[in-house]
């Protein structure tokens, strides 16, 4: 199951080198959101440190929002799903490959977004480096969750951010709880195995029911 | 005929609310910190519970059927939606509740608490699900997908079950079912709340009785509807 995955992963991510709409729309745009969020907020240090985890979480929501559905927009767009289905192709796999890549392209957006948070509300490298296993926890726990509402939501973009957000609700709670706690002092192991939990729920559930929505 | 189970539901949920009323306004005592605010605890716990568990259990499980290839039939996708749509009201009335409650007890009608906040959270997944439902035209595509995400909003309720005892909440913890099995409710107060859970379970039950009823009645002209359309078609070719 894990090479088919790799293998659908390498095709989303193929897909995505080609049409470059991550490099020259999506960060650019989550850069725009975070520099503007810096402008909102003004000059304050200690406003924009206290602040800077919850905007960075809220511009990732945005930002995840319009990677989640792309592939599915694109599979829709060269009919790869029923390409996918005639081929037999395990539902579990093919969700698990469009996890890897939705994760692939947020660790992107948000390599960048974490170094613009960074400079804009002055937070601390060794800060920084220490938060970036758990971003990197709840950017797992989008993903699995991400793919599984985009399918659903297949043919009614507009329905996506309905179910998506409150679904993405907790995570984005316990991200920034987590970072608020590293960077100002706190306990982020609660919060840790929320999002470890998050992730491996929607993770089971896209693995055991992902083929019953392809199919529909 | 209807059989008589299904006749003497409405009657008898008719009868335990206006029961629960009536003990609960006027034979119960206040209580002796909170006073008469006390009363709303004939129906808030109630009212949650036919939202978070009663509905919501009902729609996972008639959704899991409805995926199970061998129990798969249109009765277990009209229950689902059923269900859930009777949940949509009775988190909205829990919220309704919680807030009335809360204004005196606590000074302010909303708090961002985590019992409050994850039971806004699953309301708005519930109103998530009859969008989707609403969104595909198929009934096929829709009872499937919608039956998928109902199983993914159910795993939200063990989050709202466990959050007054994995985060420091304003919200009181268990008042029955305590760790320590030390019950702090007791008397007339115990067996009103008591008949409150069946009451509720009971106005539960009758409409998603007739909510499935609707929902079979539009299936029925539906398809009613469709023949005709056909039949006309098929006139109009042979003309």
């Amino acid at each position: 199951m894990i090479r088919l995955a790799l293998f659908i992963a390498r095709k989303e991510l193929r897909i995505e080198w080609r049409s470059r709409v991550l490099v020259w729309q999506v960060l650019p745009f989550s850069v725009m959101a975070m520099v503007i969020a810096g402008l909102a907020i003004g000059p304050d240090e200690s406003t924009g440190r206290r602040l800077a985890p919850g905007l960075m979480y809220l511009i990732i929501t945005l930002v995840a929002l319009q990677v989640i559905g792309r592939s599915h927009a694109a599979d829709d767009a060269r009919d790869t799903a029923v390409s996918v289905a005639m081929l037999g192709i395990d539902g579990g796999a093919n969700y698990l490959g469009k996890v890897f890549a939705l994760f692939a392209h947020l660790v992107v957006v948000t390599s960048a977004l974490v170094t613009v948070d960074a400079v804009v509300f002055h937070l601390r490298f060794e800060e920084v480096l220490r938060g970036i296993p758990f971003i990197a926890l709840s950017l797992a726990a989008i993903a699995s969750a991400g793919v599984l509402y985009a399918a659903l939501t297949r043919g009614s973009a507009s329905l996506l951010p309905v179910l998506a957000l409150p679904a993405l609700a907790p995570v984005v709670m316990a991200g920034e709880r987590t970072l608020t706690a590293i960077f100002h002092g706190g306990v982020v192991s609660r919060w840790v195995v929320l999002l470890a939990v998050i992730t491996a729920v929607y993770g089971a559930l896209g693995v055991l029911l992902y083929g019953a929505v392809e199919e529909s | 005929m209807k059989p008589l189970l299904s006749r003497a539901l409405g009657p008898s949920a008719l009868v335990a609310t206006v029961a629960t009323i009536v003990l609960g306004l006027f034979v119960t005592p206040p209580d002796v910190v909170q006073g008469e605010l006390a009363r709303l605890l004939y129906v808030h716990p109630a009212v949650a519970w036919v939202a978070l568990y009663l509905s919501l259990g009902t729609a996972t499980v008639a959704s899991a059927l409805y995926l199970w290839p061998r129990t798969r039939s249109m009765v277990a996708d009209r229950v689902a939606e059923a269900a859930m749509e009777v949940s949509v009201v009775f988190v909205a009335l829990t919220l309704v509740t919680g807030s009335i409650w809360g204004r005196p007890a606590w000074g302010v009608w909303w708090v961002w608490d985590a019992r409050l906040t994850s039971t806004a959270v699953l309301g708005i997944l519930t109103l998530g699900y009859l969008a989707l439902r609403r969104a595909n035209d198929d009934p096929l595509v829709r009872a499937r997908r919608s039956a998928v995400l109902a199983l993914v909003s159910a795993a939200n309720v063990p989050i709202v079950h466990f959050s007054v005892l994995w985060w420091k909440t304003l919200h009181q913890g268990a008042t029955v079912f305590t760790e320590n099995r030390d019950i702090t409710v007791h008397g007339s107060m115990a067996w009103t709340l008591l008949l409150s859970f069946i009451a509720f379970s009971l106005d539960f039950g009758w409409l998603v009785r007739a909510r499935y009823r609707i929902a079979t009645s539009l299936s029925t002209n539906f398809d009613r509807e469709l023949d005709v359309a056909l039949a006309t078609r098929r006139t109009e070719d042979a003309s």
